[in-house]
């Protein structure tokens, strides 16, 4: 093994890097969603709660959580934890997350919140009445 | 090195030529409902372009297909209507086309959906309009509508392939394709604005589907109206076929007694068709979808599925118990609630 | 592999360096925690890693990682839980797929530390989303990609430069 940076090295830099932005355009690329979205909060991998952000004003969403008590409050399009108990308050250092690509997650209290777009009339494309 | 870099470039090429279209739609009065027209294009700017196509069409073939208003340097049904025991009147292609698929349908399925049974349905609007203005509502009285029958014979029509003109023979004869007009024209503009370019959309004329393409390579997905609440959607279709046509007891009636009056009268009873609640017609033809769907609705199932036979169309049934039927064709691209 | 250690030298040098890892994991473990996802840390430790596989080989590598990782997680008190998990199964990983790699024998010690560090990543995102049943955390491996080679190169850097020093005493004769 040597000890030198050698022409290889350097190439497989290059390659990660490019690979890398191209993969971080691409999913900022093809998933941020226009329009309508929803938070969906899930303990122990279950859905237990959904804020609409496509409304204006406030909602909050308290839970008993593995660690104790969390709570999540919604303002407008974004939504953030304000309360819980852990070592190093991950969760609430994560601050605000309106998009799809920041989910909050909170592994110590076996919670996440999940950002989707939802469409209005479900699944038709078209309606016929 | 080489196999590296062609990769990469690949990668690059990639990303850069999926640009996903993006869908917009846009609503408008014509043919006395609201259209809708969906499309899925590259921005707003192409998306417009296309609405203004489709609103156009719209409006010329609303004045062609007219018969209660006329309509400078338009000959329309109207005109063919006042012309009625006088003289023939030459109409545009598209028209002529109309009436005399019209008269072989008639002709050839079931003799139910006749377009010179205007005089008879006219009675039934002016309650649905009363109903509709919180007026009182009575039946129209049967020996009257036996006298408007009259002059409902479709050997009324006369036909001139040569200089494209109709003909009405009795001065009381009137036409009315509203039964077929809306399917048709829907077809049409769709078939032209998809000769324009584009490639995925959807216009819904108050019932009348016709589709564009498919959405990313997937079927479009259409909702049919549950009767009992026509706000949600009771099944739904994975279409491969280009015309949709739903009749339904929900469109257009009028209430009396507690009794639905609905908006399509069978001609040989002169009273509103009570065999279904729903029917829906699927194919490729638009003017057929329109035509079979009228007729269908005062039909039972057996005598549907032979018309379906004879003339190739899928179906869907929602009869008078709310029991769903569902021809062979489509069973595997329909999904019940 | 430099040979000029008896036996029990060897074994104290490694427990030494064993125990440098073991501070150096600690430490990152308390400190920050950069992703958000416990467990997932920047791998500074992989200095001595990276270091052992220089000096000794990859068998010593192999143990020094596995004994570093299930003593760091002993004292911290995690043993057997989720950071646990996660990293040895990244530490397992990433040392099965280094081997054919270190032995063709093409890429520095740089390339090498950054391979690791990739491949340290990669499970790292693997094993957290079977843990928790979503594919989610996927999104993270980008940034990761890249925070994976910058410390790859500069935990090479560090070993290169400890590895200097050592020869240099050696040749002084400081070390005997």
């Amino acid at each position: 093994m040597k000890l030198k940076l050698n022409k290889l090295d350097i190439l497989l830099t290059i390659i990660i890097s490019i690979l890398g932005i191209i993969l971080i355009f691409l999913s900022f690329k093809y998933t941020h969603i226009s329009g309508d979205k929803v938070a969906e909060v899930y303990y122990k991998n279950k859905l237990v709660y959904t804020f609409d952000l496509s409304s204006k004003g406030n909602d909050s969403f308290e839970i008993q959580a593995a660690n104790g008590p969390v709570k999540i409050i919604k303002e407008d399009d974004h939504v953030r934890v304000v309360e819980e108990n852990s070592k190093r308050h991950l969760c609430s250092l994560q601050g605000w997350s309106d998009e799809t690509l920041a989910p909050i997650v909170c592994l110590p209290n076996e919670l996440y919140i999940k950002i989707e777009g939802v469409d209005k009339n479900d699944d038709v494309d078209v309606f016929i009445k | 090195m080489k196999k590296i870099i062609s990769i990469l470039l690949l990668l690059i090429l990639i990303t850069g030529c999926s640009s996903k279209n993006e869908k917009f739609d846009d609503s408008f009065l014509s043919f006395d409902t609201y259209i809708e027209f969906t499309a899925y294009t590259k921005d707003k700017e192409t998306f417009d372009k296309y609405d203004k196509i489709v609103q156009d069409k719209f409006t010329y073939y609303d004045q062609l297909f007219d018969a209660y208003n006329n309509y400078k340097n338009v000959n329309n049904v109207k005109t063919i209507n006042d012309n009625a025991g006088k003289k023939a009147v030459v109409v545009d292609q598209d028209l002529y086309y109309l009436i005399k698929e019209s008269v072989n349908y008639y002709h050839n399925a079931d003799k139910k959906n006749n377009i010179m049974l205007s005089p008879v349905i006219n009675q039934y609007k002016i309650q649905q309009n009363n109903y509709e203005n919180n007026k009182p509502v009575t039946n129209p009285s049967m020996s009257y509508l036996k006298e408007l029958n009259k002059c409902t014979s479709m050997s009324n029509i006369q036909l001139n392939d040569k200089d494209h003109s109709i003909y009405l023979k009795e001065k009381c004869a009137q036409m009315d394709v509203g039964s077929v007009a809306k399917g048709y024209a829907t077809d049409l503009i769709a078939e032209y604005v998809k000769k324009q370019g584009l490639s995925s959309g959807i216009i819904n004329a108050g019932g009348n589907v016709s589709l564009i393409g498919s959405k990313n390579n997937k079927p479009f997905v259409i909702g049919i109206a549950n009767p009992d609440d026509p706000n949600t959607y009771i099944l739904t279709i994975d279409s491969e076929n280009t015309n949709i046509v739903t009749s339904g007891d929900y469109q257009r009636y009028y209430m009396i007694n507690g009794k639905r009056m609905n908006h399509i009268i069978d001609p040989d009873t002169l009273l509103p068709a009570d065999v279904n609640r729903s029917v829906t017609i699927i194919t490729d033809d638009g003017l057929k979808a329109d035509y079979f769907s009228t007729e269908c609705f005062m039909l039972d199932k057996e005598k549907i599925a032979k018309l379906a036979k004879k003339f190739n169309f899928e179906y869907i049934i929602i009869d008078k118990n709310e029991k769903i039927t569902i021809s062979d064709g489509i069973k595997d691209e329909v999904k019940i609630k | 592999m430099i040979n000029h250690f008896t036996s029990i030298k060897k074994l104290v040098f490694l427990a030494l360096f064993l125990s440098i890892a073991i501070i150096v994991n600690i430490v990152e473990n308390i400190s920050f925690s950069v992703f958000i996802i416990p467990g997932i840390k920047l791998g500074l430790a992989n200095i001595v890693t990276v270091f052992i596989l220089y000096y000794f080989g990859y068998k010593e590598m192999f143990l020094i990682n596995v004994l570093r990782v299930f003593l760091a997680n002993l004292i911290i008190g995690t043993l057997f839980s989720t950071p646990f998990i996660i990293a040895m199964g990244s530490c397992l990983g990433s040392m099965i797929l280094m081997y054919p790699i270190i032995k063709v024998n093409k890429f520095s010690i740089f390339g090498i530390s950054m391979i690791q560090a990739l491949l340290f990543n990669f499970f790292q995102i693997i094993i957290v989303c079977w843990l928790y049943q979503n594919y989610i955390f996927i999104y993270y491996f980008p940034y990761l990609m890249i925070s994976g080679i910058i410390t790859g190169y500069l935990v090479a850097l560090c070993a290169k430069y400890v590895i200097l020093i050592l020869n240099k005493n050696y040749l002084k004769g400081e070390m005997g």
